[in-house]
């Protein structure tokens, strides 16, 4: 039996793909939980932006003006999450499943009524995509070359983890912002503006979903279908507790997920035999992995390990 | 004393009844501006939703009875939400509810209507029951954020759904590869309607007038209100072990009465599940409308208040339904509807904090 070095070859390229927009969910659900905000909803978050960046690429014909627009979405609900939690202390859940409500409905209405609006086909509907961008070098190592010959969004995504994590753990800032997370009042009494703090740590946390939504939408297909994060959202906030609040940790996570969700592809074809409905084999069970496996591995993170969770996390904040 | 106490609790109630309404209006006015989008008129949008849901006595009974599912979730999650088990995992019960009673009802081979509809019902609350049941123990044992689990295992049950209606139970009739259906139910599982009006409205009328009762008057309302409030405070009381077990219940009951709620779906109104290609993350082709997540802007905007929940449900339900009719008259994405009921949630999270200043308010004047 010949030892097959280029599945395994794909198999890293894929993982790496399919992870990093997890890895953009899992990022602005830490800085959002850091600070002591409940982001839960950030399914909703990844769809908004991922529909104003789809449809602002479709009107626009042009990709960069898409990601502005995405990126602007995500300044929004950032804006309307931290009115909402911070500035009226709203019940920070009920808020989260408002936007799971809203994102799936409103993405699907605004493409409904845009196709429909100006008698598209569903078939011609495509946006201009991200190419791979090999780095030069890199991309020529063996087995891991893939990793480097990735959409730049995917290196963008990278970079954002090592700066997460140098300014969550290695800086005085973040510091601060964990403080806030912990103890606001004593943060408060420390001089740090805690409502400011937890605006601007919303509004990146929404900038991150939306990176992580347009990616779903621009790196894969073009083509838009409706609940195109397909639970990745959910995902990042059960991985963001089994890294324990602790970026590499999560990070790492990620990366397992993504080589689920890269074999559940392959398995998935292997067993289907191509046409997906004809057999009768249960691949649903490997598209069940990646949720059974987060919660499995929260469970054991809670049990067996000091847990890193931001002490006030999910209680709005008021002065005196 | 007594009548100024008095007073206070019938402002309260009046102030929190004007502010629902308020919240309701907003949501409407939003819905305008979204229908305006796409430079269609907002009021003959409006129109055609009243038109379809209340134009005349055959669509007000329709809409009446559709509510009825809405009101089963809306049961389950007001007990949820009471005894502080956070419960975002209805669109999943609900679907296994339905699926449950489907497979129930189908596989039987009894003729007899009374029979089907309660080994359904009856089925359809054990299995949902037991699926919610797992956040409450992962809960009690790990630790666990409930509303962590309780989503993730909705996106899960979504999956084992899809594949029940694409294998085991597929409908044999169905010839498209995109669309998967499930068996139907035989014909003496159905619901039977009264006026035009389904059986299962007013079985859903009764579980509330009973739920409130109980919240109101026994003792296990009592424990529930306590371990609400204060988990702490119920572990002193009740002891942990005793705190714990009333946790599993509740999140069992909770689960039981959504899966009920599936079930109502099915026996009354869709006859079978129908699922998307995709599998969908957590609503396999639109079975469920929704409902677990409506459900929750139901029972907030209701004040976990069973008896108010049968108002707020009728109102989402006819948003729902005149969803379908801005969908065949006006070609409106049905969608539309869904985001009108996600703002109307997005207001509701505010609620609490906007009744503290308002009373703060009316003390200062």
């Amino acid at each position: 039996m010949a030892f097959d070095l280029s599945f395994f070859t794909t198999l890293i390229g894929t993982t790496v793909f399919l992870a990093a927009p997890i890895v953009l969910a899992c990022l602005g659900v830490q800085w959002s939980e850091l600070s002591g905000t409940f982001i839960f909803g950030i399914e909703g978050e990844m769809l908004l932006g991922a529909v104003a960046g789809f449809l602002t690429a479709l009107a626009t014909h042009s990709i960069p003006l898409g990601i502005v627009a995405g990126l602007a979405t995500g300044v929004g609900v950032g804006l309307l999450s931290g009115f909402f939690e911070v500035t009226l202390g709203s019940d920070q859940i009920i808020f989260a499943i408002a936007l799971l409500v809203i994102g799936p409905s409103l993405s699907s209405y605004l493409y409904g009524a845009y196709v429909g609006g100006h008698e598209l086909s569903a078939f011609s509907t495509s946006i201009p995509t991200f190419g791979p961008v090999p780095v030069p070098l890199l991309s020529q190592i063996p087995l891991v070359g893939p990793v480097f010959d990735q959409p730049i969004l995917v290196y963008v995504t990278f970079i954002l983890v090592i700066l997460t994590h140098f300014f969550f753990y290695h800086t005085n800032l973040g510091l601060k912002v964990r403080s806030v997370g912990m103890n606001p009042l004593a943060a408060d009494s420390m001089g740090t503006n805690v409502p400011l703090v937890r605006y601007i740590v919303l509004i990146i946390a929404g900038i991150l979903a939306a990176l992580g939504g347009m990616l779903m939408v621009m790196g894969g297909t073009g083509f838009w279908s409706d609940n195109v994060t397909a639970g990745r959202g959910l995902i990042a906030i059960a991985l963001v507790r089994v890294g324990n609040w602790r970026t590499q940790l999560t990070f790492g996570a990620a990366l397992v997920v993504g080589l689920l969700l890269a074999s559940v592809a392959d398995l998935q074809g292997i067993f289907s035999g191509g046409g997906a409905v004809t057999t009768t084999f249960p691949y649903e069970v490997f598209s069940t992995l990646p949720y059974l496996f987060a919660i499995a591995v929260i469970g054991i993170s809670y049990r067996w390990t000091r847990s890193n969770q931001p002490a006030s996390l999910g209680r709005p904040y008021k002065r005196g | 004393m007594e009548q100024g106490k008095k007073f206070s609790v019938w402002r309260r109630r009046s102030v929190e009844i004007v502010l629902s309404i308020v919240v309701v209006l907003v949501s409407v006015v939003v819905g305008a501006l979204l229908v305006s989008f796409e430079g269609r008129s907002p009021i003959s949008a409006y129109g055609t939703i009243f038109s379809s849901t209340f134009g005349n006595g055959g669509n007000a009974a329709y809409t009446l009875s559709q509510s009825a599912p809405l009101i089963l979730v809306a049961m389950g999650l007001v007990i949820a939400f009471r005894g502080s088990f956070w419960n975002g995992g209805g669109e999943g019960q609900m679907l296994l509810g339905g699926i449950t009673g489907v497979i129930t009802t189908y596989s039987l081979h009894i003729n007899n209507t009374v029979v089907l509809l309660l080994a359904g019902f009856v089925a359809a609350f054990i299995v949902s029951g037991s699926w919610a049941a797992i956040s409450g123990i992962l809960k009690v044992l790990f630790g666990i954020d409930d509303i962590v689990s309780s989503l993730l295992l909705s996106a899960t049950a979504a999956f084992v759904v899809f594949y029940l209606v694409r294998v085991p139970y597929a409908s044999s009739s169905t010839t498209s590869a995109a669309v998967l259906a499930s068996v139907n139910i035989p014909n003496a599982a159905q619901f039977p309607s009264f006026d035009g009006i389904s059986g299962t409205f007013p079985l859903a009328l009764a579980s509330a007038i009973v739920l409130a009762w109980v919240l109101a008057k026994t003792k296990f309302g009592f424990r529930l209100k306590v371990l609400g409030s204060n988990r702490n405070t119920a572990v002193a009381y009740f002891g942990k072990g005793r705190t714990d077990r009333l946790f599993i219940l509740i999140a069992f009951l909770s689960g039981g009465f959504i899966g009920m709620g599936g079930m109502a779906m099915v026996s009354a109104f869709t006859g079978n599940i129908v699922a998307g290609a995709s599998g969908g993350a957590y609503s396999a082709g639109g079975f469920t409308n929704s409902y677990g997540f409506i459900g929750i802007a139901v029972v907030f905007l209701a004040g976990l208040d069973p008896i108010a929940s049968i108002a707020a449900s009728i109102f989402f339900v006819s948003l729902v339904i005149g969803g379908l009719g801005l969908l065949v008259l006006m070609a409106i994405p049905t969608s539309l509807t869904i985001s009108i009921s996600g703002v109307a949630i997005l207001f509701v999270s505010a609620r609490v904090p906007i009744m503290d200043r308002l009373r703060a308010l009316m003390r200062r004047t």
